[in-house]
């Protein structure tokens, strides 16, 4: 097991290289050059010699490797470069913004767990049923919904109509229900879907019909048996959806006003922002891998049968190999 | 599934009825100019946010411009870039993806690592910052959704590729003399398309939430021109006295995905019911 985790750390290095060069290769292909921008900003437009100097000065003349490695350097020191807009650090910028995105994206996947869980199980187990049907249709309805669209009704309905909830998120303690309730809706049909999904997978399998065959009373099989096997697998579907989450929260943090990194990310696109839009792409991409790689080894240490096959795939673990010779 | 009547039977049968959807769909996008009775551009400062009534059935905006007409308007723009950006992204990622299954070696290697790379981004976030890099326009998102899209259809059609290789009707091709480019072609391609059409069935749906998304966040086409996304950016404004600007454009997305979703929903069961069939 320890083999497999030490493969999957020494992989991310590959990975974050290739990250770090598509972020970058991003703004150096972007249109405009930074200088003009950044000294066209009190709104004359800048001598050819100043822009020639700062160019000097940004060391924009060089290569495009030379650059890179320079960036690369500085990302290794926690710079992510400066804002063109504000004159602020990006890192600042961000980690400013950081902990209220957290906040939205834990609290949305808490509340979406708590009603895909029961849903999910309960339409396995009565696969077909009347609940199970009913809980399709509004499945396949809400998974249609564009996000920002449910944000919007969510917004007219519970904000305005029933004045439930402030219609804009920032600055209120009760704001954050909003984009989180937004996110919980689009987010739970792909949850209900894949959680059912893997409990009928589960139910097929055969020590579930031996245990039928013993007589076991149904109960019992579900909450000893099927039950217990596929909550292991809750990780790969929080790690399946976590990029859905990501770019999810973007587009609905700017709906909701909520002060969070997406409406950040998105505000430097008006702005014409590159080198904070780079550091969120970096961020967002950063996360999204480490995420599916813890996702990946709590869901190995959780269900023993993959923990067996991944040793068996990758060598080591002695208790399994020694097993294995015995029989 | 439960047991169905009448029409509905077959899995053939419901295929059609989605295709005639679809069809109908396309053609009340195509001949949109023949419905509507304002011009959609038209700026009307005396009818701003009136509600639907007989002269304009949807309301107007926060301009006066008739939401219907745009609604309209935009829904041949709206739903013909998502299918573009799914033929295109199907192509590209097909003919990648076969290359590196079936001629193997340092060109798989590299391109697929490339693929992991670009699938280590979340897709909608690697989406809205190309289209950011790129500026706002319809073809920028098109670009956008391409750079993302194309990677799934790749590894798809590569993991097809490699196990019909192994196949006992390619060798048999292959004993009989045929050339490496007409095995590729009248053997494996034709094979290997059913998983690939029922990925692009499911795929426009999103193509069109996607787009919307982007167009929402004003990287698609510049105003005044309509695009659902943008008209539900414009509403926004007027939610709380207007919420019809917001409503309708929200309405017509939602269905338009719904009936993708069916549509390739049906060509997936049929597809799929062909090959256990075969089998």
């Amino acid at each position: 097991m320890k083999r497999y985790i030490a493969k999957r750390l020494l992989w991310l290095i590959p990975v974050m290289l290739m990250i770090s060069f598509i972020a970058f290769f991003l703004m150096y292909l972007s249109p405009g050059d930074p200088a003009t921008i950044y000294l066209s900003q009190g709104g004359d437009a800048p001598s050819a010699e100043a822009v020639a100097n700062l160019r000097q000065e940004l060391g924009l003349n060089d290569s495009m490797w030379v650059q890179y490695g320079r960036w690369l350097v500085n990302l290794f020191h926690g710079d992510l470069g400066t804002s063109i807009y504000t004159g602020n650090a990006v890192a600042h910028e961000i980690a400013a913004y950081f902990p209220n995105t957290i906040r939205l994206t834990l609290l949305a996947t808490v509340m979406t767990l708590l009603l895909s869980i029961p849903l999910g199980i309960i339409c396995a187990v009565r696969e077909n049923g009347i609940l199970d049907n009913i809980v399709r249709v509004i499945n396949f309805f809400f998974g249609s919904l564009p996000g920002f669209f449910a944000a919007l009704m969510l917004i007219y309905f519970l904000g305005v109509k029933l004045r439930w909830l402030p219609t804009v998120s920032s600055g209120s303690a009760k704001g954050i229900w909003m984009p989180a309730l937004t996110l919980t809706l689009t987010m739970a049909p792909a949850y209900i879907r894949q959680i059912r999904a893997a409990i009928i997978q589960e139910l097929e399998e055969n020590y579930i019909r031996m245990a039928k065959a013993r007589g076991i009373r149904e109960r019992m099989i579900l909450y000893h048996g099927a039950l217990k096997s596929v909550l292991p697998s809750l990780f790969t579907i929080i790690g399946m959806n976590v990029g859905h989450l990501l770019g999810g929260t973007a587009i609905i943090e700017i709906v909701c006003t909520y002060q969070g990194l997406g409406r950040l990310a998105v505000n430097s696109i008006t702005n014409r922002d590159y080198p904070l839009m780079q550091g969120f792409v970096l961020l967002m991409a950063g996360i999204y891998v480490l995420v599916n790689l813890a996702v990946d080894i709590l869901h190995a240490y959780a269900d023993p049968r993959v923990k067996k096959r991944l040793i068996a795939e990758n060598g080591g673990g002695r208790r399994y190999a020694k097993k294995k010779r015995i029989l | 599934m439960p047991k169905r009547r009448g029409f509905f039977r077959t899995p053939k049968a419901r295929f059609l009825f989605w295709l005639a959807v679809v069809g109908l769909l396309a053609v009340f996008a195509l001949a949109a100019p023949l419905f509507i009775r304002h011009d959609p551009l038209e700026v009307n400062l005396l009818q701003v946010t009136k509600a639907p009534s007989k002269e304009y059935i949807m309301g107007t905006d926060y301009i006066g411009r008739c939401i219907f007409c745009r609604l309209v308007k935009g829904a041949s723009r709206s739903i013909f870039a998502a299918c573009a950006v799914v033929a295109i992204t199907f192509v590209i990622g097909t003919a990648i993806g076969c290359l590196c299954g079936y001629i193997g070696g340092a060109f798989d290697t590299v391109v697929m690592r490339f693929v992991d790379a670009v699938q280590a981004f979340p897709s909608m976030v690697f989406t809205i910052s190309v289209a950011a890099m790129l500026g706002s326009g319809l073809l920028n998102c098109i670009i956008a959704m391409t750079a993302v899209g194309w990677t799934g259809y790749a590894r798809l059609a590569r993991s097809q590729v490699l196990t019909l290789k192994e196949k006992t009707f390619v060798s048999a091709a292959r004993i009989s003399g045929m050339s490496r480019t007409a095995i590729l072609f009248k053997t494996i391609l034709p094979n290997s398309l059913t998983p690939l059409v029922v990925s692009a069935s499911m795929h426009v749906g999103s193509a069109i939430l996607g787009f919307s998304g982007l167009s929402f966040l004003g990287l698609g086409t510049a105003p005044p021109f309509p695009e659902w996304g943008n008209m539900l950016n414009d509403g926004k404004a007027t939610l709380q006295t207007a919420p019809w600007t917001v409503i309708f454009p929200g309405l017509a997305i939602l269905i338009v995905v719904m009936i993708m979703g069916m549509f390739g929903d049906s060509i997936n069961e049929l597809l799929n019911l062909k090959k256990n069939v075969e089998q």
